[in-house]
């Protein structure tokens, strides 16, 4: 049991949720006018600034002096020179002309100029390195790639799934638990899926297919969430010791008794996901690449969290007045109807 | 039940999965004696993995008149008279050399548009591949830049099986060549673009795709199949064009691979047989449906002597080289975990529970293999959440029973009335849950309809698993001595009846 009174929080709960939701709303809007679009599927995550070093052997015919070329560190250093940093970085295989590709990949905001130093100064140690066949093909090039946003289907797509799923989530709270529990049902989802795209748009996480589908089950987690009070209201509503209490008082305490539940899930959703970014950033080249995916499944899971143990215990009593109606008939209720 | 019987089906129920989860987790390099099979590939290394666990494959493609830096350099290196007819004949602009009469007066502003309304169509093409991730990107406002998932298993990853990694890379390349194929659909003569005439003749350019109303990949049984549906003018015309001689369908001069023999009768619907893969069926589908509905690429791609074909070049994961060794190792221990904590609080009862997990973790990982449903990130997360509601379902039937047998209930009661309180609650829980899963299959696309899939298997899984823990309970409690005190639950009351 807990001694938080959310059922009496909801002016705290609607605060903090609204000021969450308007300034990572506004800053989505803001970003997706002008750095090429937030909103728009997969905008940032496509375009980007590239520095590709197209090398053949360099390592093995590399060095007057027979030593290898580090190109690796010559990148680095070139990189850090002209005061830029990649966040993805990837190696291609050889081709049948044994040739390699490394890419580095850049922000689109990142300075064109800058980069274009960083290539050629790569360019001016590999042609230091220079031995007699192959340096004339190996080469750095900076480009600008644009991408052509061909996620519509995927987004509209994923809007549908998520609407059906809230459809589907209101309807069967409706007919379990009954009209209050129904428009509190359906508070939760949008509230959870508001603040998970504001958060998103706050940490300027990129949307593409792994964000919708955690969106996805950041609903299917709600469903579950918002299952488990109703129950367990539902049960406090009918047993009988509680018929003096008021309604208020039973939220509460149903709150209390399902919140270690309400909190497991989510958490051990939120840890996994920290753990498993954890060990891809330990694996990959750039650790930074990493942090959108884990972003978003971390906040996917805390933002369920916070709206089964917190928004929907302080907006059920609110809503629970407005619809009017007793979701559940009160042992004392049915009491006086009988007298 | 008696302990013999309760202690067989146990033995049997474990055996089982022991044998399933051998066979999903054990890779054997060198069998003996398996006549020829030099290497046997467990289930989970023979699942399909996302981009973020086995890489990309890009091709860039460079319309005709551009060639990379890098090819100018190869074809002029050590060649004074090609350097001499290159230097004159191309300009270097945004990093490629351009042909000069390409770039025309308005300095490339005309070229660079028709690329990027190609890289749309193109675009446009690839999102019907429903590949779990895709970018069509211009590079330097001249070239195309595509980027699918390679959809390596592990074992093609490693390179423990080169021919399924060389079959994904030709799926791949046959996709770019297919999709890039630029012009309107035509019906040649012969098999060779060079040697053919075209069978429809008209004045008005590209008159022949507005015979086709479109067209679609099916599959039945083994067969690959392509469904093309003409108009009513496309059947005449057909009829006439093949009446004497046959005839090939081309975009442009790449073939579509379609036939129609001479005399053939064509209706309106023509249902072809492709040789190769659904997915080869579906790029020939992909193309010819979206140069029907009017999109068509304006420029030759990789058609110079500098570049051919498109190269398609493998890339590490963004996530690392290791990334799905790393993952394979957090599955497991987030499944260990689901097992063997439970057995701390719950006893048996949690073995039981363990049991269940292994069974899930087993059942999944060889639907997933059966289906050939590419695994990502998220996909993983998306199979923990049935796994999770399957744990709390029993948690809450274990609290349930509890409760009732702390209130002085015999344990033989306290099970069936505490599985009858939540009877309902799980069941309609995994109904939605089957719901939504069932929609997001249906409706997503990519990413999301995999990871759909994946959440339909977990739920039914889920439940399933549910009742075979109420089974385990009823086989287990054939070997209780002490009705009133059983893993860890012990009545308060002395008697109840």
């Amino acid at each position: 049991m807990n001694n938080f009174k959310f059922s009496s929080k909801l002016r705290v709960v609607a605060i903090i949720s609204s000021a969450i939701i308007f300034v990572g709303m506004l800053l989505g809007t803001v970003f997706h006018f002008t750095l090429g679009g937030f909103f728009n599927y997969g905008g940032e995550y496509s375009s980007y600034k590239t520095v590709t070093v197209t090398y053949y052997w360099i390592e093995v015919n590399g060095g007057e002096d027979g030593n290898a070329l580090d190109l690796n560190g010559v990148c680095e250093k070139a990189f850090a020179d002209a005061g830029v940093s990649y966040y993805v970085k990837t190696q291609e295989s050889t081709d049948s002309s044994m040739r390699s590709v490394t890419e580095y990949r850049f922000l689109p905001s990142t300075d064109a100029d800058a980069l274009q130093k960083a290539s050629e100064a790569i360019n001016a140690e590999i042609d230091s390195y220079a031995s007699f066949t192959d340096i004339p093909l190996s080469i750095a090039t900076y480009s600008d790639e644009q991408a052509i946003i061909g996620g519509e289907r995927v987004l509209s797509m994923a809007a549908v799934t998520l609407a059906v799923i809230v459809a589907i989530h209101f309807i069967y709270t409706a007919i379990r638990f009954g009209l209050s529990a129904m428009f509190t049902a359906f508070a939760a989802d949008l509230h959870n899926l508001a603040l998970y795209a504001a958060v998103l748009a706050l940490c300027r996480v990129p949307i593409t297919s792994s964000v919708l589908v955690f969106a996805v089950l950041a609903a299917l987690a709600t469903a579950v969430g918002t299952t488990l009070t109703f129950e367990r209201l539902k049960r406090n509503f009918k047993d009988a010791d509680n018929a003096k209490k008021s309604v208020g008082e039973i939220v509460d305490m149903s709150a209390a008794q399902t919140v270690k539940t309400n909190i497991a899930l989510p958490a051990f959703f939120a840890i996994c996901a920290a753990l498993i970014f954890a060990l891809m950033a330990i694996s990959s080249l750039s650790p930074l690449s990493v942090l959108s995916g884990a972003l978003c499944a971390l906040v996917a899971f805390a933002v369920c969290g916070y709206g089964d143990v917190m928004f929907v215990p302080a907006i059920y009593p609110c809503l629970r007045k407005l619809s009017g109606k007793m979701a559940v008939k009160r042992p004392s209720a049915k009491k006086e109807k009988a007298d | 039940m008696g302990k013999v019987k309760s202690a067989i089906i146990t033995a049997l129920l474990v055996a089982a999965i022991v044998v399933l989860a051998l066979f999903a987790t054990i890779s054997v390099p060198e069998l003996p004696g398996s006549n020829g099979i030099d290497r046997y590939n467990s289930f989970i290394t023979n699942i399909n993995l996302g981009a973020d666990l086995s890489g990309e494959a890009s091709a860039t493609l460079y319309p005709a008149g551009v060639i990379s830096e890098s090819d100018y350099r190869r074809a002029v290196y050590g060649n004074a008279d090609k350097q001499q007819e290159y230097e004159e004949k191309y300009v270097r602009k945004n990093g490629f050399y351009i042909d000069k009469e390409k770039l025309g007066e308005d300095d490339g502003a005309a070229f660079a548009a028709s690329v990027k309304a190609d890289a749309e169509v193109l675009s446009d093409r690839f999102s019907e591949k429903e590949y779990s991730s895709y970018s069509v990107s211009v590079v330097n406002g001249y070239a195309i830049k595509i980027t699918v998932p390679t959809g390596f298993t592990y074992a093609e990853y490693r390179e423990y099986m080169t021919a399924g990694n060389s079959s994904k890379i030709s799926d791949i390349s046959h996709a770019v060549t297919y999709l890039m194929a630029d012009g309107g659909l035509k019906l040649w003569s012969s098999q060779t673009y060079e040697d053919g005439k075209s069978l429809y003749f008209e004045k008005e350019e590209n008159a022949f795709n507005g015979f086709f109303k479109g067209a679609r990949a099916f599959k039945a049984g083994d067969v690959n199949a392509l469904e093309i549906e003409l108009t009513a003018a496309g059947v005449s015309v057909f009829n006439d064009a093949v009446s004497e001689s046959d005839g090939y369908l081309y975009i442009g001069k790449t073939p579509m691979g379609l036939s129609f023999t001479s005399g053939q009768s064509v209706s309106d619907k023509l249902t072809f047989q492709v040789n190769g893969s659904f997915g080869v069926a579906k790029d020939y589908a992909i193309a010819i449906d979206s140069v029907a509905k009017g999109k068509m690429l304006v420029n030759a791609y990789n058609d110079s002597d500098e570049s051919t074909s498109p190269v398609i070049l493998t890339k590490t994961p963004a996530y690392g080289k290791y990334a799905a060794i790393y993952f394979g190792a957090f599955a497991l221990a987030v499944i260990l975990a689901a097992a063997f904590l439970p057995v701390i609080k719950y006893k048996k009862l949690g073995l039981v529970n363990a049991i269940m997990v292994a069974a899930y973790a087993v059942s999944l990982v060889t639907a997933i293999f059966l289906t050939g449903v590419e695994l990502t990130v998220a996909g993983l997360f998306t199979a923990l959440l049935p796994l999770a509601v399957m744990c709390f379902s029993n948690f809450f039937t274990f609290e349930g029973v509890r409760r009732e047998t702390e209130v002085g209930r015999v344990y033989a009661t306290a099970v069936k009335t505490g599985y009858k309180r939540t009877l309902f609650g799980i069941l309609d829980l995994h109904v939605i849950l089957i719901l939504a899963s069932v929609i997001m299959t249906l409706v997503g696309v990519g990413e999301l309809a995999a990871c759909g899939l994946i959440f339909l298997i977990g739920s039914i899984a889920s439940y399933v698993l549910y009742w075979l823990t109420r089974f385990m309970w009823y086989v287990l409690s054939s070997n209780v001595s002490d009705k009133n005190a059983f893993c860890g639950f012990k009545r308060e009351a002395e008697d109840d009846e």
